[in-house]
């Protein structure tokens, strides 16, 4: 059974949010210029903002209580996304949609903006990527197998390949041989699903042989999903390791901005 | 089943023929049955069979003495709910090798007794029916045959030589003509101490009196099939009720589509079939095939028409059961899938599986946080490998499927690897495992695995075995499943065919 494409469906739960989200925008939009952050609505979505920004670094706690305040790990994820998403309006709104005044404020805006972003774009990774391979996959190994798993492959086409007819023997090393070679990072793999390449069987292959040339081809065609689901799963570790660490150093500032607030 | 490492002798067939029960037996089968016996000598104390164990053989007392001890039911459900449904052993002892060094662990204080888990003291205050086998008498052969758990100790009261006959060599003398009387023995005892029990067990059966479910048990059929047998032709005409007594069994049917007939699904001890046509007398609208070696018991029409209308209430409940079976076995023979995805589980042997791991690879990121919670669940070695096959975009990961038949469970030398009454987790004491491997080697699906043990380097104790014990004490349930941020991992029972059906079947991975 093909594993279905990905597709959007709407919830009464996003209805509701975005209704909302398009509500206080009609509200707010034209008092843009009044908002202050220091006081008022302004300092409200300050107080919101800064609340919204620590709760997704609380994401790792999942670990240790997890009988409250949620369940299921799942449960954390979504809090985390839906908090970190609402933090950067929220501090946007803060200080009224205007642009930072000092070197703290840009700091916090360009982190701010950084780690939302790639927040949004590694959910959007995590939620494609997996759809993407799923249906390809035909076994499930540890990322740093991979190679190995491709070695064998290659092994086994080479072995094929061993007593061949002259016929087979060229059309392997001019075709068959290439395709076992491991390519490197490349981006239109982590968006493209894998097609079986076309051509890839001749005519210059005889009759006799055409079966074990079709062998090697489904050799090859798993060493190349191999590959890509590997790209890909380096694709959402770096995901991680790219929205992380600047989320971490924004919390530091924004713990700096109120501790400077409150002290000054 | 404690194991006698040192003890077990293969036997010539010149000592074969001294047992009386097999002297009739003539050259060709005594060879046949001689890789499937051994000869054991114990002496006094020693155990011999262990409460809630599961074991491949049955044994012959040649000499000596042996007492049975059956715990009543209120110290199994006691022992059931302090942890472990195997009750401790008054006396008795684990043997051979294994003893000696389950017993060593014990006098250094590295663990809890291997003949049992309950607090000291607990021994002495269960409460046990004792029953004394002299030489001549034979036991064990109702968990041999249908792998039922072991519903009693068994200890030696003096020294004692027993003749072991494992599984397939019981198989196999109770296939021989010359040993009809040893056959009739043997299915006269399992009609006395067991047969009620199961019918009692069995739903329909509920409420039904004493000499009613005496006359059954006179009257029911006991039945063998080896693997593939035909039980029951599509199209016949009814002949009984059918009660599994141990193994799988297919329920296929076929149609126009699959003439030779697809699983719809299939039955494991315990369950019954052949109710429909015993209400409507219409032919079966299924056929029944063994997957395994199958015992069965059948239950005759007349008994059945007799009893049906005698008793309202067991009509019935024949027609709820029936009513519900045929729109169960219409709804899966309608969907060409769901018959593929059963006959996989059947192929693979996953219809054993009572919680068997699945992870949604249309969802997993690869994070691993099964796996780490997992290992922090378990000190530190996850008990689960996130790899292996994948079907229908589903990966079955290394982790253990709590089989409803454990292998794994039969011929722990220590009595190390339990399965608490009436629940389905095989867990591992660490304190008593000796990291011999014997688990590890049954177990068909390579789900069991030798670690090193925390604290020692070297030597015979070195590793231990570990398996996924379903985080048995963890109030939320399996950490893998309850850690997964994106709702990836599930658990199933495969005794479920609706289901496994329903969770193959399924579109996955709309987005939100």
């Amino acid at each position: 059974m093909a594993v279905p494409t990905p597709r959007l469906a709407l919830r009464p739960g996003t209805v509701a949010v975005t209704a909302a989200a398009l509500a206080l925008a009609w509200y707010f939009v034209p008092r843009l210029a009044t908002l202050s952050p220091r006081y008022g609505a302004g300092l409200g979505f300050g107080i919101l903002s800064a609340f919204a920004f620590t709760i997704p670094m609380t994401y790792p706690l999942r670990r240790l209580g997890m009988a409250w305040p949620m369940r299921h790990a799942s449960d954390w994820w979504r809090v985390h996304v839906i908090a970190g998403t609402v933090a950067f309006p929220c501090a946007l709104l803060h200080q009224g949609v205007r642009l930072p005044a000092g070197l703290l404020g840009w700091m916090m805006m360009a982190l701010g903006l950084w780690a939302t972003a790639f927040g949004l774009l590694a959910v959007v990774l995590q939620r494609r990527l997996p759809a993407l391979q799923a249906s390809a996959r035909l076994t499930a190994l540890p990322p740093a197998d991979v190679g190995a798993a491709i070695e064998r492959l290659r092994a086994e086409a080479e072995a094929l390949a061993a007593d061949a007819s002259p016929g087979l023997a060229a059309w392997y090393a001019r075709r068959g041989r290439p395709a076992f070679a491991r390519e490197g990072f490349a981006w239109q793999r982590l968006i493209r699903r894998r097609r079986p390449s076309e051509g890839f069987i001749d005519d210059a292959i005889p009759a006799a042989d055409r079966d074990r040339a079709l062998a090697i081809h489904r050799l090859a065609e798993n060493a190349r999903r191999l590959e890509a689901w590997s790209d890909r799963q380096w694709a959402l570790r770096c995901g991680v390791l790219i929205h992380v660490p600047p989320a971490i150093v924004l919390l530091a500032l924004i713990a700096f901005h109120l501790f400077a607030v409150w002290y000054f | 089943m404690a194991a006698n490492l040192l003890t077990d002798t293969a036997p010539s067939l010149e000592r074969l023929r001294e047992y009386p029960f097999l002297a009739s037996l003539s050259d060709t089968v005594l060879r046949k049955l001689q890789p499937h016996v051994a000869e054991q000598r114990l002496a006094a104390r020693e155990l011999i069979l262990r409460l809630g164990d599961y074991s491949d053989a049955a044994y012959y007392l040649a000499e000596g003495q042996v007492e049975v001890r059956v715990p009543d039911a209120e110290t199994v459900q006691r022992r059931d709910r302090e942890g472990h449904g195997r009750p401790a052993t008054a006396g008795a002892r684990p043997t051979g090798v294994a003893g000696a060094i389950a017993r060593l662990r014990r006098s250094a204080g590295g663990g809890q007794a291997a003949a049992g888990r309950l607090p000291a003291g607990a021994a002495t205050t269960a409460a046990f029916e004792r029953v004394e086998l002299t030489a001549g008498d034979i036991f064990g052969e109702m968990g041999a045959l249908s792998r039922y758990p072991v519903t009693a100790d068994v200890v030696a009261i003096s020294d004692v030589r027993l003749l072991k006959l494992t599984t397939p060599g019981l198989r196999l003398m109770l296939k021989q003509r010359e040993l009809a009387a040893f056959r009739q023995s043997i299915e006269d005892r399992y009609r006395a101490r067991t047969l009620a029990s199961h019918l009692r067990a069995i739903e329909l059966f509920a409420g039904v009196d004493e000499a009613t479910i005496d006359r059954l048990r006179e009257r029911a059929e006991l039945l063998a099939f080896e693997p593939g047998a035909a039980i029951v032709v599509q199209g016949a005409a009814p002949d009984g009720l059918y009660l599994v007594r141990g193994g799988h069994v297919k329920v296929s049917i076929a149609t126009a589509g699959t003439p030779d007939g697809g699983a719809v699904t299939y039955l494991r001890r315990g369950e019954v079939i052949g109710e429909t046509g015993l209400l409507t007398g219409l032919p079966w609208t299924c056929s029944l095939t063994a997957i395994e070696h199958v015992e069965m018991v059948r239950l005759p029409v007349a008994e059945f028409a007799a009893l049906v209308d005698a008793s309202p209430t067991v009509a019935a409940r024949l027609r709820e059961l029936s009513q519900g079976r045929s729109a169960q076995l219409d709804a899966l023979a309608a969907s060409p899938e769901a018959t593929a995805h059963l006959e996989m589980a059947i192929g693979t042997g996953l219809i054993n599986g009572q919680s068997v791991l699945l992870i949604d690879l249309t969802k997993c990121t690869g994070c691993d946080d099964c796996v780490t919670a997992c290992a922090d669940t378990h000190g530190g070695t996850p008990r689960l490998l996130r790899q292996g096959p994948v079907y229908e975009g589903w990966n079955i990961p290394v982790a253990c499927y709590q089989c409803s038949d454990p292998v794994c469970m039969i011929g722990c030398p220590t009595g190390a690897i339990t399965r608490p009454l009436g629940g389905i987790e095989v867990t591992i004491d660490e304190a008593t495992c000796i990291g011999c491997g014997n688990c590890a080697r049954r177990c068909p699906w390579g789900n069991i695995i030798n670690v090193p043990r925390a604290g020692v380097a070297a030597g015979p104790l070195a590793q231990v075995a570990t398996k996924c014990d379903l985080c048995i004490g963890r109030d939320a349930g399996p950490a893998c499943v309850q850690m997964c941020p994106h709702g990836a991992a599930t658990r199933i029972s495969f005794q479920d065919s609706a289901e496994v059906a329903r969770l193959f079947t399924r579109p996955r991975q709309p987005l939100a």
